[in-house]
């Protein structure tokens, strides 16, 4: 799957679960101000990102930090690429 | 009046939580669809016998323990009296195709000791078990009130490792990885999903102490009764809530009962399954993927239970339990084993009031909703004849089972009563009568107490763990999010 694939089925899945309105999930997107979604959004949207593309999440850490929107493609798409590459 | 909170659901965490916010000085309303408070802890009479349901046996009740702490804080452990079980073997678990038994002792040295002289093999892999339960067990905040709120990690409890890849990493003798296995029961998920987090915080409790209570579940009920009615929490018994009414702001503003009664409320707290929590609230004010996630959480295991009455004047189970096991049986906790192999448990050791020389004798076996399926449309006192065969059928499996295993039973336990999937379901108010509610299992992540809607709770055992402990647990999580967990766990440590 390209970046630009796996960005797409982000922004559709978030929508989609959180109602948000397409043309607010830009990159640059602060979760919480600018796309107003609550810390207890997040475990909702671990558990989106883990049926949509099939991995676990377990950087509980890295889950944290997260901030933007473009610092959830960022994350994922790694995250992509680690499945992919592991055995 | 408009009350502070409205509380739906008078389980013992409802109650539990109702207590908590009225010692705050909250005006606190409790609402309940049974006809009294805590239906499934109260347990029921049958031909002048007592039956427990919701309760046997605990953990964590000797003086300064956890449990005992709590019972403090909430003012009612002057109302209940704890009776010990054996610390020698408050469980017998037996093995008939291997002609084993093993008895399980109370406090980490004993049990120890215990597992060494039998698997001596094993020590060190013994010491490392026990070491990582308690390691584990400390870990939680609301467990270990020493322990910093911020260090836990609770996402770290939804990956694992399972029970049984910890068994596995540390034994080769089967029979051990049996007997350790053994008290998933008291959770309701079989070793290879539950965490090893989770099942250490649930065992970890009665591996120091295990005590029952004078009357059972209903000596809990009425201690809460009494203490509830102290401190004026008003208790709406009857009337199941049908919705929950919110203002233009989104913030809750009554609870409506079926009756059309409304309940005025600052916030409303939700003590029942999750999932039924959905039909309460108007639509668009939970997320969709919040509510899949409600949707989608899986049960603990249900289950058959016979209720017999001892009249042999003999208890072969006085202050302990009997677990039957069969050995080399796959998934034992699932109808994917025939009920012939399943697990058992048998309860003979409520502690009599002093009413009658009878013992109720209540033995449970593992099963899954979908093995009363067929009848799921039906309802309590009108069920088919075709049901009733198929009940009549496992009651007599689970008579001769009882029978086999513990031959003082034999011909001196009369079947008074008989539950299935079916009747938990409707005597407990959860969607596939399972016994400790929502799972907690690897992979899935159950609801916290907060939600996205302003003055919105959940509280319960979907949310912290099984069991009476997770339960009373879940309401000190619960209230410590709305009151604050520091002042909560400091009113704790006064109680210590």
């Amino acid at each position: 799957m390209r970046d630009s694939e796996i960005v797409e089925k982000i922004n559709s899945a978030l929508a989609e679960e959180f109602e948000l309105d397409p043309a607010s999930m830009v990159p640059e997107a602060t979760l919480f101000e600018d796309l107003e979604l609550d810390s207890l959004d997040l475990v909702d949207m671990v558990i989106v990102l883990e049926q949509t593309f099939g991995f676990k999440i377990r950087e509980e850490e890295e889950i944290r930090s997260i901030r933007t929107l473009g610092d959830i493609h960022a994350f994922v798409i790694k995250k992509t690429h680690q499945v992919l590459q592991s055995p | 009046m408009k009350y502070d909170f409205a509380i739906i659901g008078a389980g013992i965490s409802g109650m539990t939580t109702a207590v908590i916010l009225a010692q705050h000085g909250h005006s606190v309303a409790l609402i309940e669809a049974a006809g009294r408070m805590g239906p499934v802890l109260r347990g029921f009479h049958r031909r002048g016998v007592y039956f427990d349901t919701g309760f046997h046996y605990t953990g964590g009740l000797d003086d300064g323990e956890i449990l005992d702490i709590f019972f403090r804080y909430l003012g009612i452990n002057d109302k209940i009296q704890k009776i010990p079980f054996d610390p020698d073997g408050f469980d017998l678990f037996r093995f008939p195709s291997l002609k084993e038994d093993f008895l399980f002792p109370c406090g980490y040295n004993r049990i120890q000791e215990r597992f060494c002289s039998v698997f001596p093999k094993e020590q060190k892999g013994i010491r490392d078990f026990f070491h990582a339960v308690r390691e584990s067990f400390q870990s939680r905040p609301y467990l270990n009130l020493d322990q910093d709120m911020s260090s836990f990690q609770k996402l770290r409890t939804v990956y694992g490792p399972s029970l049984k890849a910890v068994l596995d990493s540390l034994f080769k003798d089967r029979h051990l990885k049996r007997i350790l296995s053994g008290h998933c029961y008291l959770h309701g998920v079989s070793p290879e999903e539950v965490p090893f987090s989770q099942h250490a915080a649930v065992v970890g409790s009665y591996y120091t102490s295990v005590h029952g209570l004078r009357g059972g579940g209903a000596g809990l009920v009425h201690a809460f009764e009494e203490r509830l009615s102290e401190i004026g929490v008003d208790v709406f018994c009857g009337q199941r809530a049908s919705a929950i009414d919110f203002s233009g702001t989104g913030h809750p503003e009554a609870v409506r009962l079926q009756d059309g009664t409304r309940i005025l409320s600052r916030a409303c707290i939700s003590s029942i399954h999750p999932r039924f929590l959905l039909n309460l609230v108007p639509s668009g004010l939970f997320r969709p993927a919040y509510i899949r996630r409600l949707e989608a959480l899986d049960e603990s295991f249900s289950s058959f239970i016979l209720y017999g009455v001892n009249r042999s004047g003999r208890n072969p189970l006085k202050k302990r339990n009997l677990f039957v096991f069969s050995a080399d049986t796959k998934d034992p906790f699932t109808n994917n084993c025939p009920l012939e192999k399943r697990p058992l448990f048998i309860s003979s050791a409520t502690p009599e009031n002093g009413r009658s020389e009878s013992q109720g004798v209540a033995v449970i076996c593992p099963s899954m909703a979908n093995q009363t399926a067929p009848w799921k449309d039906t309802r309590a006192g009108h069920r088919p004849e075709g049901y009733q065969r198929v009940k009549g059928r496992i009651m007599g499996i689970l008579k001769h089972r009882m029978e086999e295993s513990c031959p003082e039973f034999k011909d001196a336990v009369e079947v008074v009563e008989g539950a299935t999937p079916l009747t938990l379901r409707d005597f407990s108010n959860s969607p596939a009568g399972s016994l400790y509610g929502v799972k907690h299992r690897i992979g899935q992540y159950n609801p916290g107490p907060a939600t996205r809607i302003k003055g919105l709770y959940l509280v319960g055992q979907a949310v912290v763990a099984p069991g009476v402990l997770g339960a009373v647990i879940s309401a000190f999580l619960t209230c410590g999010s709305i009151l604050d967990h520091d002042r909560i766990r400091k009113e704790l440590n006064a109680c210590r």
